[in-house]
């Protein structure tokens, strides 16, 4: 099930259904951090995040007065940000993309924030679409039969992408695996 | 200092980042210009539909004669531009989208296709395609807004182009 719903109160989206552009820009403050924060994580370009960004909220405001309040908005904004993204990553030329470099990314690390940075610069070297999936798995908290859904393939595609995604990011945070140490099946991290 | 396999399940407390400056300012460009292309297709709609009401009342005297050869009624097909200001590319990712959509709702080509308007239309598909990996490249390697505007300017201007050849083409020239 997917992460908790982000709060924005029904007055304002009562408003921002009227209409008022004053309730939108409210909407836009509250969510928009969070669905730039996901489309970035999701897509490792921030040229691509920016225009996820802005298209997810031109495609919101456009279509305000058909969302019925049956979900949480944050919910429902996510889940057309994540479409968005997934149309990037499904995308020939973001496959294309040349490889990214193998050298390992936690070199000297020393405190959270260079944790943080290093686990930012790892996922960025995961390939798109397993990214996409440890990003939704991980965080935002889909189901693999969710994500599978989302992408149009299998439940177990979903699942190996996550391993795989996985096995990238410890290679890069930790250098390369001893040979007996390189199962995809981590239980600590529910991939099998 | 190296890290254990714990770090993977700190992916959700990476933290959130701001929103780059003068996204919601090209959001609302972006409503604006969608809005405006509605308005345009609205019209388009209407004046389609005068026409073919004014054609209808002719048409019922002449139906004992040899038809003559259909006069396509679809003159304002091709919309006016949607204006768009100076600040960003939004409206023009808008317009090359609308733009696109024309061209998908055109009647198909007739079978047989004049060499020229055939050379032209490839020609034109080439030259949209070098644009978008270029736009591919821009985005890939977070080109300045400047540039990527330029591109996708450059892109309207060739789906502009496009439109009007294929809707030259349905006219049977």
């Amino acid at each position: 099930m997917p992460n908790p719903p982000l709060p924005v109160p029904t007055e304002i989206v009562a408003r921002a259904r009227s209409g008022d552009r004053a309730a939108h820009a409210e909407i836009y403050a509250a969510l928009g951090g969070p669905v730039f924060t996901l489309a970035r994580r999701m897509l490792a370009s921030k040229a691509l995040a920016e225009d996820v960004l802005q298209e997810t909220f031109v495609e919101v405001i456009c279509n305000i007065e058909r969302f019925r309040g049956e979900a949480d908005i944050g919910t429902w904004i996510k889940r057309i940000a994540i479409n968005k993204c997934l149309m990037h990553v499904r995308s020939s030329w973001v496959s294309r993309r040349a490889p990214e470099m193998d050298e390992p990314v936690g070199e000297h690390r020393s405190g959270l924030v260079d944790d943080q940075m290093a686990l930012e610069r790892a996922l960025d070297r995961v390939p798109d679409v397993a990214r996409a999936v440890v990003w939704l798995h991980d965080v935002e908290g889909y189901t693999h039969a969710e994500i599978g859904r989302l992408m149009g393939r299998t439940t177990s595609f979903s699942k190996s992408q996550l391993a795989r995604a996985h096995e990238r990011l410890r290679e890069l945070l930790e250098g390369p695996q001893p040979q007996n140490e390189t199962s995809l099946c981590t239980p600590e991290l529910k991939t099998c | 200092m190296h890290a254990r396999a714990q770090d993977l399940l700190k992916l959700g407390e990476l933290p959130e980042l701001a929103p780059p400056p003068g996204v919601w300012e090209r959001v609302l460009e972006g409503v604006g210009a969608r809005a405006a292309a509605r308005r345009v297709r609205r019209r388009v709609a209407i004046a389609a539909s005068v026409i073919v009401a004014a054609a209808a009342v002719p048409l019922a005297h002449v139906l004992t004669r040899p038809a003559p050869p259909p006069t396509f009624t679809l003159v304002r097909l091709v919309p006016d531009r949607v204006p768009w200001g100076e600040t960003s590319y939004a409206p023009l990712i808008v317009e090359s989208a609308r733009l696109e959509k024309v061209l998908a709702e055109m009647p198909a080509p007739p079978p047989l296709v004049a060499g020229a308007t055939a050379g032209a239309i490839v020609g034109l598909e080439d030259r949209i395609a070098y644009v978008d990996a270029q736009l591919s490249y821009a985005a890939a390697r977070d080109l300045a807004p400047p540039y990527r505007k330029a591109l996708w300017g450059e892109r309207v201007e060739l789906m502009n182009a496009l439109v009007q050849v294929r809707f030259a083409q349905t006219q049977g020239f």
